[in-house]
This record gives structure tokens, C-alpha cells and sequence, in this order.
């Protein structure tokens, strides 16, 4: 895979993480990406987790990880020269992304109809969250209120006891910007590929919301093919004894029991106890039918193990079973680090920081470990050396508030 | 050369199951790719054989989650245990530009048709991956108990990596003349998603746990009961500009108080301050409360559930859903692309194929087979249908 992008040249106009998820997965993997942000710096700059929880433009963990390998500009688009410098770098770049509100975009003229003008075969990818027409288009969302209107957060909150208690409630950590990042990566390739037929470009219109209303093929299954709107109470919705989470010693275990078979196993794993020869457990059905009796039971099992242990012996025994890990048992895990899942990166002002590593293992070794840029650090280089400006021009700039001092 | 859909071209030999592989290659299949689904004949597609079915009655081409994910696609119906059957598969892999697999390790080795790491050989669903990641344990109500992380995440999240990864493979082979083995651990793809959990860990030690709809850079932000059969909306304000617009929507003089223009003040007083944004929206439903919030300036969006999808004015508008013909269940809207492209605004979406519908096509014409091979292929198939249904 060596070079796969090499040569392929990207311009990131965006804020916070969709965008630059996107670009990181072009930049981890060899493209040039050139990430314009404004003099103030990207927002992610500054949004936590920060280097010992202190804030600082470049101590966002955030911003290190989600902007790796990519070269850093800034650079006031709304300013006229800001604005023809940008032009100029996109005029030589093959595909810019970006996640900005589309009245914003064509205010500055900076929109496909305008950037098309700039070369045919451009790739504009835009990110928003509902997208670039439609009533919704010029709503105000995050990550938090896309989550709500995709349904994610709906099924997130299924199996509620108390609905009114229980609200729909989101997946954490930006969890649906990085999976809106990831599919404008690959819609990104798809009209990459299409150029590379024929050399037209394209633009591409990525909803965060359609990107997410994707996951409910199956509860919408049920709404279209079965006629029936789910409901998120418990109680309407019979238990599947597939066993679930249950309580552990020190924590949780999850298991996945779908067979007579598993479950015999699992009975194995808890030691064998007298009430799993009681026949009103005896099958999927009955098992489903007593569920209120016989999960305190097995809850009195589970409960003598550590959830490592749960986990050994569940895997041991061929049962689909996984310790409900924290954040730092995964962080630890040896697994994971015989994976490679997380890396290091090294920072000149925050040091060394482990981030997740790449998500998708080629055949060979090709990810960059590269880290993001500091806030206008290739200012010079690109303005300068690749655009031509003068040191006099670039004072000018600077002093005008157009790039980063 | 101009191609109709941009992947016009590509072919790939999808042995792959339930979601994550199936709906990467669903994607693949709507942008032009032609997708050979090999189906097993005892042990087929799980979707295949489980509800949600089309008004409720079973049937091999009467599921709608197997619908869903496998429209644009052609199928085969083989027996890969069988000599012949896996010659067949092997020949259409040779005969194609990628092969999906999503079967245990070590598997396609064993049917004769062929990963890293200490735990390659656990067994695990989806749910157990969410567990095994730490995902279930940040997801939950603050002072909760870790809830299993809604929806399939992983596979969604795999399924769109699976198209990138497949595209920059194909790219590299058509600069290299060299193929490879990618390895899509549905783990890796949650990991990502999870990269504020993980880098607050490394970088401060923190272990992250449940924080329900609260967030450190917004409040107010929650949902918020509205009028109708658990009906909600949700509302997020990260400025100070947002509160000033929402104390003019949600007029009450308690949110009014000077000292809330404060985020630290509405933080301590945030139970307060939710009960009087409830005492506004029970009365309205999601979707007026989201209009007047939004004309004010104050991010708000209904929380939706499947049916409210369905009839979400944007959703609409966009043409979000498509409803592919079918002989059998007739029109039923399933959720279409996650993008558009200026280049391609007409995508067709061919219906999910009946189980060895392509055997002719496929076994016949595109590999040569003689009648009689096919015959038998479809003779075995038809067996299959007569006592499934």
C-alpha cells in the first residue's frame, strides 16, 4: 500500500472533528493534506481532554489526534486576500473537504457553483449536519442533536423501565461525528475512484443525519416491512434471554447466548447450580417466559467471579462472552497492544500522547504516526514557498490579521 | 471512459453475513459495483431467515433487515462444504477484483478459499465487541449503571470502513499490480469513535464513565418531554448567544435570573433549569418546539425514533428513503445512501435478490459453466426454497 496517496493533494476547510476525521485517514496514509483554519485556530483547539486538563491552542487531545500528519495554515477566507490565497491552493489540489453552514459557504463565494470555476476535476466534499438542501439545511446541530434526530440516541435508550425517568440519550464522545468522518472518507474514494476514469470531479453532499439514519435498518425493518413503530419501554418488549450484562464481582460481564447449547455452556461456566435443571428454564422460550425469576439466579452466580474471570471461562467454554471492559482495561489491554490499536505520537509541546491507531490494518504496515500541526506552523512554506509571497507580503498578512501571528 | 455510477467495473465476491460486511457491500453495490452474495444453502444470510418479515409472514424474501442490506446485489446459492460447490466459489473470487468475508477466523482456509493478534479467535457479536472496546462503559446515565451501546454501531461503523478500505486497495492495485489482505477488526473502527474517552485516559489518567445527555461544553443539554407518546426534543446550547435566545423562546422568569448568562451557574442549577425548559416543551410537540427553537438560534432537533424517521420533514425532502420494487412484498422504503453526489443524482436501487436468483447468470454465463452444472445448482436451490419458503 506503500504511496497509495502519494501525491494526492487535499485542502481541509473545517472545524472540528467530521471534517478533519475525514482528511486524517488521507493524511495518515500518505496524501498531503493541508488543514486551513482560522487565525484564532480550529474550535477543537479548544475542546478537551487537554494535556493535563490544562487548555492551551495546542493542548487539545482532541485536535492532536484528529489532525495528524496533515500541514498546518491559517488563513481568513472572509478577507479578500485570504480568500484568493485559499483559491490558489485549492486551484492545485485534487479534493477539498469541508463542514461548514452552506449560507456561510456562498457568502463567500466559496461554494461548488464558485470552486468549480477553479478546475473541473476539483472533489468537493461537504459535510453538514442535515445537509445541503431541504428545510433542515440551515438548522444549528452538534454531534448531540444529530445523534437525537437520527434515532441513535433512541435505540441508545431502549429497554428503558421508567420511559419518563429514561430519556432517548447519546453515545458518548462525539461518537457520531468520527462515524460522519469515516463515511466522508469513503464516499470521498468513491468519487475518487469515479475521477480516475475520466478525470471529472465532483461535489459531495455528506448529512451527518442520513449517515447515522443508516443504522436503523433493522428497527426501520420493523416500522416498514412489519408495520409495528418498536417502543423503547422494557416492558414492552419481551426479553431476549440472550443472558446481557450482568453483574460481576468487580464490574460487569456481557454475554451472548443463542443456542441450547451456549446456554448448557454458560451453566457450565457458572459452576453448574442446581436451579439450571429446573425445566421452567429448560428452553429459549421458557427461559424468556421466567425471565424476571431467573435473572436474580444467575445474578447470584455471576456475582462470585471477577469479570476477567467471567471472561476466561466463558471463552474457555465457547461461550460468546466479553468482560464489560473500562477504559483502562482496553486501554491495557494486551491484545490491543499486540494489535497496534493505539499509537504514539510525539508532540513539541504536549510530548508523547498515545492515540487510538488505525482503524483498518492493510496488508502492510503503511500508517504515518505523524503528528498534528501547531497552529500556522507551515504558514511559511506554503505561502511562501509554494505560493511565492514575499517575506514583506506575509508581514502584511500578519499584521492584517489574515494568518496567525 | 464516463461510467454510469462510478464504480461501474469492480466486481466483488461478498461471502460476507448479518450487517457490518453486508452493508459495506450494499454501499458498494448502489455506487455501480456488481456484488456476487454467495449464499450457503443450510446456513444462509442469518437475516435471511429472521424477522422483521413484510407483514409479518416468514419467507426467505420476506425479511425486511435482509432486504435492507442487500439491495443492488446478485446472489449464488452454494454449498461451500461441498468440492464442487467451493470450485464455483473459487472461480468467481479468481473472476473478481475483491472478496468480503466475514466469517470466524480461519475459516476461508479451511473451505480451501483463502489475520493478527491474541484474541482473533473469540468469539463475539456485536454486543460483546461494544462491551470488550469499553464503549458500554462510558455509555449510560451519570451515576448509572453501563448500558449496552444502542443500535449496531460496530457493524456500521466496519461496514463504512469496509468501503474506503476496499476503494484505496482497489487504488493501489491500479497503480501496483499488487492485491492484499485487509483486515477490518470491527474493534478498531469502535476505537476510533471512542478517541475523547481514550486520549482523555492517556493524556490525564481519567477514566471516562457514563454522562447520559450531559456534555462539559453545553448546558442547558438534554431531551425534553414533549407532548405525544414518548415524544422528546432535544436541545443543546454551547453559547451565550444560544441561552439569550432560548430565555426569549422559553420565556420564565426562574431562567431569566442575571446570574445564568453564567455556564457555571446553569451547571450547578441544571435540574432547575431542565424542569422549566420541560414546562415549556410538554405542551408543544418536537417538532413545533424544534421550529421555534431553531428560529431563534438554539440548536434542537426532535429525537426521533424508526417511524418518526419516516415522516421527518428533511428526511422527506431529501428523498432519503428508497423503495425498491419487488414481486413478492412489493414497495417497501428502506434507507438509501448516506451522501449524494452532484455527478450521480440518480442512483438506481435495485431490489435484494431471491436466494440463487444469479446462478444462471453468474455460474452460466460469467464463468462458462455447462447446463448441466447449473442445473444441478439450481435444482439444489430450488429444494432449498420448496422447504424454507
Amino acid at each position: 500500500m506503500d504511496g497509495v496517496f502519494d501525491g494526492l493533494k487535499i485542502i481541509e476547510l473545517g472545524q472540528g472533528i467530521p471534517a478533519a476525521f475525514c482528511t486524517k485517514l488521507f493524511a495518515d496514509l500518505g496524501a498531503e493534506v493541508v488543514k486551513v483554519e482560522p487565525p484564532g485556530g480550529d474550535v477543537l483547539r479548544a475542546r478537551g481532554p487537554f494535556a493535563d486538563g490544562e487548555p492551551g491552542v495546542e493542548r487539545s487531545g482532541l485536535f492532536a489526534y484528529a489532525n495528524t500528519n496533515k500541514l498546518g495554515l491559517t488563513l481568513d477566507v472572509t478577507d479578500a486576500r485570504g480568500r484568493e490565497l485559499f483559491l490558489a491552493l485549492v486551484r492545485a489540489a485534487d479534493v477539498l473537504v469541508e463542514n461548514n453552514a452552506p449560507v456561510w459557504l456562498q457568502a463567500q463565494e466559496l461554494d461548488y457553483k464558485h470552486l468549480r470555476a477553479a478546475g473541473p476535476a476539483l472533489v468537493m466534499t461537504s459535510i453538514t449536519p442535515f445537509g445541503q438542501d431541504g428545510p433542515w439545511r440551515d438548522h444549528l446541530a452538534n454531534d448531540f442533536i444529530v445523534q437525537h434526530t437520527s434515532a441513535i440516541a433512541w435505540s441508545n435508550g431502549a429497554r428503558a423501565l421508567d420511559l419518563e425517568a429514561e430519556p432517548p440519550f447519546v453515545l458518548p464522545g462525539y461518537a457520531g461525528d468520527f462515524a460522519t468522518g469515516l463515511a466522508a472518507a469513503s464516499t470521498t474514494m468513491v468519487a475518487l475512484f469515479g475521477r480516475d476514469a475520466d478525470g471529472a470531479g465532483c461535489h459531495v453532499d455528506v448529512a451527518a443525519q442520513e449517515v447515522l439514519a443508516m443504522h436503523g435498518h433493522l428497527e426501520l425493518g420493523w416500522t416498514n416491512f412489519a408495520g409495528q413503530v418498536p417502543s423503547r419501554s422494557a416492558s414492552a418488549n419481551p426479553p431476549i434471554p440472550y443472558v446481557g450484562q450482568q453483574p460481576a464481582a468487580d464490574g460487569y460481564i456481557d454475554v451472548v447466548v443463542r443456542t441450547e447449547e451456549h446456554w448448557r455452556k454458560f451453566l457450565e461456566v457458572l459452576g453448574n447450580p442446581d436451579w439450571g435443571e429446573n425445566e421452567l428454564f429448560a428452553t429459549m422460550e421458557t427461559r424468556s417466559r421466567y425471565w424476571d425469576a431467573l435473572e436474580p439466579l444467575i445474578q447470584q452466580e455471576t456475582r462470585r467471579f471477577t469479570k476477567q474471570e467471567l471472561f476466561e471461562r466463558s471463552q474457555a467454554n465457547g461461550v460468546s462472552a466479553a468482560a464489560v471492559n473500562t477504559v483502562a482495561d482496553a486501554a491495557r489491554s494486551e491484545h490491543f497492544a499486540e494489535r497496534g490499536v493505539f499509537v504514539e505520537t510525539a508532540h513539541p509541546e504536549i510530548g508523547r500522547v498515545r492515540i487510538p491507531g488505525p482503524p483498518i490494518a492493510f496488508g502492510t504496515d503503511v500508517w504515518r504516526t505523524g503528528r498534528a500541526p501547531l497552529l500556522g506552523e507551515h504558514n511559511d512554506a506554503l505561502l511562501r514557498g509554494r505560493l511565492g509571497l514575499s517575506a514583506a507580503e506575509l508581514d502584511a498578512l500578519r499584521a492584517a490579521g489574515v494568518i496567525s501571528s | 471512459v464516463t461510467r454510469r455510477l462510478p464504480l461501474e467495473g469492480v466486481r466483488v465476491a461478498d461471502l460476507s453475513w448479518i450487517i457490518a460486511g453486508p452493508y459495506g457491500t450494499y454501499l458498494l453495490a448502489r455506487m455501480g459495483a456488481e456484488v456476487i452474495k454467495i449464499e450457503g444453502l443450510t446456513v444462509m444470510d442469518h437475516t435471511r431467515q429472521n424477522p422483521p418479515y413484510a407483514d409479518g409472514v416468514p419467507g426467505l424474501n420476506r425479511s425486511g433487515f435482509f432486504n435492507s442490506l442487500n439491495a443492488a446485489k446478485k446472489s449464488v446459492a452454494l454449498q461451500l462444504d461441498e468440492p464442487e460447490h467451493a470450485r464455483i466459489a473459487r472461480e468467481i473470487i479468481a473472476s473478481s477484483d475483491a472478496v468480503v468475508e466475514s466469517f470466524s477466523y480461519g475459516t476461508m482456509e479451511r473451505l480451501g478459499l483463502g489475520q493478527r493478534g491474541r484474541d482473533r479467535d473469540l468469539r463475539a457479536f456485536m454486543g460483546t465487541v461494544h462491551a470488550h472496546v469499553g464503549l458500554n462503559s462510558t455509555n449510560g446515565y451519570r451515576g448509572g449503571p453501563p448500558k449496552a451501546a444502542g443500535g449496531v454501531w460496530a457493524d456500521y461503523v466496519t461496514g463504512s470502513a469496509l468501503v474506503f478500505a476496499l476503494l484505496a486497495a482497489l487504488r493501489h492495485r491500479a497503480r501496483t499490480g499488487c492485491g492484499q489482505h485487509i483486515d477490518l477488526a470491527m474493534a478498531d473502527g469502535v476505537v476510533a469513535t471512542m478517541a475523547a474517552s481514550f486520549v482523555d485516559y492517556f493524556m490525564n489518567g481519567r477514566v471516562a464513565q457514563p454522562q447520559g445527555n450531559e456534555s462539559a461544553y453545553a448546558c442547558p443539554q438534554n431531551a425534553y418531554r414533549c407532548r405525544g407518546d414518548d415524544a422528546w426534543v432535544a436541545v443543546s446550547v454551547e453559547t451565550e448567544e444560544q441561552w439569550t435566545a432560548l430565555c426569549r423562546v422559553v420565556v420564565d422568569p426562574v431562567l431569566d435570573r442575571p446570574e445564568y448568562r453564567e455556564p457555571g451557574a446553569r451547571r450547578k442549577d441544571a435540574a432547575v433549569i431542565d424542569a422549566r425548559i420541560t414546562a415549556w416543551t410538554k405542551g408543544r410537540t418536537p417538532l413545533e418546539a424544534t421550529e421555534a427553537l431553531q428560529k431563534a438560534g438554539v440548536p434542537a432537533g426532535p429525537s426521533s425514533n424508526a417511524g418518526d424517521l419516516m415522516t421527518q420533514p428533511q428526511l422527506k425532502a431529501r428523498g432519503f428513503f428508497v423503495a425498491p420494487d419487488h414481486p413478492e412484498i412489493g414497495r417497501r422504503p428502506i434507507p438509501g445512501l448516506p451522501w449524494r453526489f452532484s455527478r450521480w443524482p440518480d442512483v438506481p436501487c435495485p431490489r435484494a435478490p431471491f436466494l440463487g436468483e444469479h446462478n444462471d447468470e453468474i455460474a452460466g454465463g460469467l464463468l462458462g459453466e455447462p447446463r448441466a452444472a447449473v442445473d444441478a445448482l439450481n435444482a439444489r436451490r430450488d429444494e432449498v426454497v420448496r422447504a424454507k419458503g
